[in-house]
């Protein structure tokens, strides 16, 4: 007979305004196996945990059963508690008489009777618990950041700063994401490269960072604290330790074709360096457009090339790293705004994107900061922005809010201001979203200072008639259809996840949402944290937020980084899959159905069977349910534990 | 009838290729029995023709190192390849001689498995026979077998299903002859925990069949062993192509076509479609 002492918890009123607790205590006293029930205000109070160890101590108490809140929320708690009072921790089961009852059940009643079922079952399974011990495995001190813009730069550069080793790996040629395309940034107009280059140069001379540009992250494999990642150094066709980054080659590349870096506004060479302050500073060919992979001629860079740099023979390489924790920094993309064909982006050339401005604008841009419409080089003098392209339209985008938006139009209409004295300015609003600090002074000032003419309304269509863009739209406020003339037009796009961020959500395991950003573990008190252990998120790949917002949850992943990364063992939960090798006839359907690629082949007695690999799993079961041989079983999770809880369940229904 | 069975038989004993080859034979009385030869001199028994309703597929060991010769229809084929996309059969074992089946007929009339039959040809054999005019059937048909089933209301199905588990006497011969009812140990002979009650009553009667046809959705591959067997006339082979119907239509997975393809019920999809308006109404 086993002694369990049922801790009732009234939640301050959570619980107890829904739930008769006396009667729970008088139906759990009545169980075989409880040596008492006892109930208090607050069960995970410090008052609450005494009470709990002192009662493992009276009753000689060796299991116990907490009638509260969610695991989520206190299991840990009460697993310490348990602990401090010198019992396995393990030995512990929670029945969640509030979000599981009193704040779903419809009246009094029935909330009492599901409480009392919930406590009777959670008994019934606490008395086929068997003590575990948590799993420790060691630590490697190095962590992989994926993406170089500056939520990844900020992680790297902080978990570097915490003495712990650092691979980066970028995509592009180059460091600084979409922030390096920036003009500058709101609220304060702060040129975005003068604030984002240094850091960019930090990374590449820091000690404890290896940077590997132009790269992409093939391959997962592995745990918290052992993660094997394969990483694919695309063939640059230049030798970074021979460039000297002098630029000669890019003078003389015969080939043109639209430069990515400037949204298409301009033109770059075949062998090209995104931009001046590219981080490496050395070029790449793209060998899709380089005349001489394409024909076999040319080779004009290597003719000039002072330092011999140019190594057309070079090959895709794939580098192995093992590191302990991973930072995904991945950002977004642009929504396409040729999806709103009424706007004729794509077809008229002076209807730009958010992005496009921000070249136009940008002193090392395509016209040398100048505003110059796309079409002839004129100066426009009426200028329309759009708001939500694609944002709070669940018709033709998303329905969500891209956050940024309202604030990087009334910074764009603020430095047309600045450029254009004389302009008119047009802003198409649906609201204004300006919650931030000093935000809301921000567009203020573009309202009242900057004359910028807020108009509440979205523009339903844009036609081109005589050299000139006709706006048409309502104007909410006035009730009435307007017609705006401009010379140009900017449609501010939201944000999109990456096209093939699912993709990589499956390689490292993690979750994501519908429109493809990865999923916090919590939305309030997880906000860096995966699904998946020692796998953290930053910057706009887990949802839309602006920089500062980037930045900060790049430094709180990197404070995880470093707090995983301190101790030389990690201590899993030890609710894992077991095999019973005895049974195991080596299918290996578990494999099929494992998300968590936690089951491995191994060997017993000279036949296949599978091992599940502690680190790896997850403790969710879809094997257990999978095997056709009985052979895997979750711990605390057992066939006999659940079975107890169904039998207690039902077992009182007949006696009623 | 089909001299290309026994010659294969006897050039395959004789190559030492296989250890036993099994197949039909036809007793004196005209009834038919499954085979296993492995003396070449046997194999003018080999019979293939009207009453080869066994799935011969139920008659391997699964584990083992035995080279085996065997004769497969078209359904019976499609198990081999279900059993090895599982992982549990080692096709290298087997030589298999495949046959694009006719149809084969109870009193003159076609039996009902055959009738409805798509795949009248093992999708992976060593060797073909191909009767004369008989054609090859790759192809979906419609599926009026169903029909009857789909018409009715979930609630009317559930009372069909329920009454028809109701006549259950457990014997659990659907389970013994399925060839893809391959556990160790099978959920009705747990003991610690019991999960099905051994006394026939209808709670546990409905559990049974639930969890035999849940354990063959999206594996079934109407051979129709189960419900030929069946004493009390349960129509366990419908219950199942409904299901089969099911998983087809929700993840495109055809069971026993191709051996490389990952089985539905393995293969877990960040997009695969939301189950839930499939359960209203239909």
């Amino acid at each position: 007979m086993r002694k369990i002492g049922v801790f009732v918890c009234h939640c301050g009123t959570n619980i107890s305004s829904m739930v008769d607790i006396d009667r729970v205590i008088e139906s759990a006293t009545r169980l075989p196996d409880v040596a008492c029930a006892v109930d208090y205000q607050f069960t995970c109070s410090a008052p609450g945990q005494t009470q709990i160890k002192d009662a493992i101590k009276e009753y000689n108490l060796d299991g116990v059963v907490v009638a509260a809140c969610s695991p989520r929320m206190h299991e840990p708690t009460f697993r310490k508690t348990l602990r401090d009072a010198g019992l396995n921790p393990y030995m512990m089961e929670m029945a969640n008489l509030r979000e599981h009852t009193s704040w779903v059940a419809l009246n009094r009643g029935e909330a009492t009777a599901k409480a009392i079922d919930l406590v009777r079952m959670k008994v019934a399974k606490v008395a086929r618990l068997r003590p575990l011990e948590e799993i420790h495995l060691p630590v490697t001190r190095r962590a992989l950041v994926i993406g170089g813009g500056v939520a990844g730069i900020q992680a790297a550069l902080d978990i570097a700063d915490g003495g712990v080793d650092v691979t980066l790996v970028e995509r592009s040629p180059s460091l600084g994401g979409h922030m390096a395309q920036y003009d500058k940034t709101f609220p304060t107009l702060d040129c975005a490269s003068c604030i984002l280059t240094p850091k960019m140069v930090e990374v590449a001379s820091h000690p404890n960072i290896t940077l590997l540009t132009y790269s992409e992250v093939e391959e997962v494999t592995g745990f918290v604290g052992a993660y094997k990642v394969k990483a694919r150094i695309r063939a640059r066709s230049v030798d970074l330790e021979k460039c000297n980054g002098c630029g000669t080659c890019l003078e003389v590349c015969p080939v043109r074709v639209p430069s990515e870096f400037d949204a298409s506004l301009a033109d770059r060479t075949a062998i090209y360096r995104p931009f001046p302050q590219a981080v490496p500073a050395a070029p790449a060919i793209d060998r899709e457009s380089c005349i001489y992979f394409k024909t076999g001629k040319c080779r004009a860079c290597e003719k000039v090339c002072p330092a011999d740099a140019i190594d057309f023979e070079q090959e895709n390489e794939i580098v192995e790293v093992q590191v302990g924790a991973i930072v995904v920094a991945t950002g977004f993309h642009f929504f396409d705004a040729r999806k709103y064909t009424e706007y004729g982006y794509g077809s008229y050339k002076d209807v730009i994107s958010w992005l496009q401005f921000e070249r136009l604008t940008n002193a090392s841009g395509p016209t040398g900061g100048k505003l110059r419409r796309p079409s002839d080089g004129m100066e426009p003098k009426s200028i329309v922005f759009i708001h939500c392209v694609g944002s709070r339209d669940p018709s033709k985008g998303f329905p969500y809010c891209s956050r940024i938006c309202c604030m990087a139009t009334a910074k764009h209409a603020v430095i047309t201001r600045s450029k254009i004295p004389d302009a008119k300015i047009y802003s198409f609003y649906i609201d204004i979203r300006a919650a931030g600090k000093g935000y809301e002074e921000f567009v203020r000032r573009a309202i009242e200072q900057e004359d910028v003419q807020f108009i509440k309304g979205r523009p339903s269509r844009i036609v081109q008639s005589d050299g000139k863009l006709l706006v048409r739209s309502e104007d909410a406020f006035l009730g009435r259809q307007i017609e705006v003339e401009a010379d140009m037009v900017i449609l501010t796009n939201g944000a999109a996840a990456q096209n093939d961020a699912a993709e990589l959500a499956q390689m490292l395991g993690i979750g994501y949402d519908q429109y493809g950003f990865f999923n916090e573990l919590h939305p309030k008190l997880r906000p860096v944290e995966t699904n998946k252990a020692g796998i953290y998120l930053a910057g706009m790949c887990q949802g839309p937020k602006d920089i500062p917002e980037s930045v900060a949850q790049a430094s709180a992943s990197a404070s995880k980084v470093l707090g995983l990364l301190s101790r030389d063992q990690i201590a899993r939960e030890p609710i894992i899959a077991e095999v019973d090798p005895g049974r195991c006839t080596g299918c290996m359907d578990c494999m099929e159905v494992c998300f968590f690629t936690a089951v491995e082949e191994d060997e017993f007695m000279e036949r296949k069977i599978a091992k599940v690999l502690p680190g790896v799993c997850q403790g969710c079961g879809a094997c257990v349910a999978q095997c056709s041989d009985g052979a895997m079983e979750l711990r605390a999770f057992s066939d006999e534990q659940i079975h107890a809880e169904i039998t207690a369940l039902f077992a009182v229904e007949v006696a009623r | 009838m089909y001299s290309e069975i026994e010659e294969t038989a006897k050039r395959w004993l004789e190559a030492d290729k296989i250890d036993s080859f099994i197949g039909y034979s036809q007793r004196s009385d005209g009834s038919v029995k499954p085979v296993r030869i492995t003396d070449p001199a046997d194999v003018d028994n080999l019979y293939f023709g009207d009453g080869c309703v066994h799935n011969l597929m139920s008659f391997i060991k699964l584990n083992g190192d035995e080279r085996i010769g065997i004769f497969l229809k078209g359904c019976d084929g499609r198990t081999m390849v279900q059993l090895v996309a599982e992982g549990e059969l080692d096709r290298e074992r087997f030589s298999v001689l495949g046959i694009v089946c006719p149809g084969l007929e109870e009193d003159g009339k076609p039996l009902p498995k055959c009738a409805f039959c798509r795949v009248n040809t093992p999708p992976d054999y060593d060797e073909l026979i191909h009767p004369e005019g008989v054609e090859i059937k790759d192809e979906a048909i419609e599926d009026e077998e169903l029909s009857s089933i789909n018409e009715l209301t979930r609630a009317e199905r559930f009372k069909f299903f329920r009454h028809q588990f109701d006549k259950c006497i457990r014997c659990y011969a659907c389970r013994d002859v399925c060839p893809l009812c391959y556990c160790r140990e099978c959920v009705t002979e747990k003991s610690s925990p019991q999960w099905v009650e051994v006394s026939i009553k209808p709670s546990s009667n409905a559990y049974w069949n639930l969890i035999r046809a849940y354990h063959l959705a999206g594996r079934c591959v109407n051979c129709g062993e189960c419900d030929r067997v069946c004493p009390v006339g349960i129509p366990l082979r419908v219950i199942n192509r409904k299901l089969a119907n099911i998983v087809e239509n929700y993840f495109e997975y055809v069971p026993g076509m191709n051996p490389e393809l990952t089985p539905a019920m393995l293969d877990f999809r960040e997009d695969d479609e939301c189950l839930d308006h499939g359960r209203e109404g239909s």
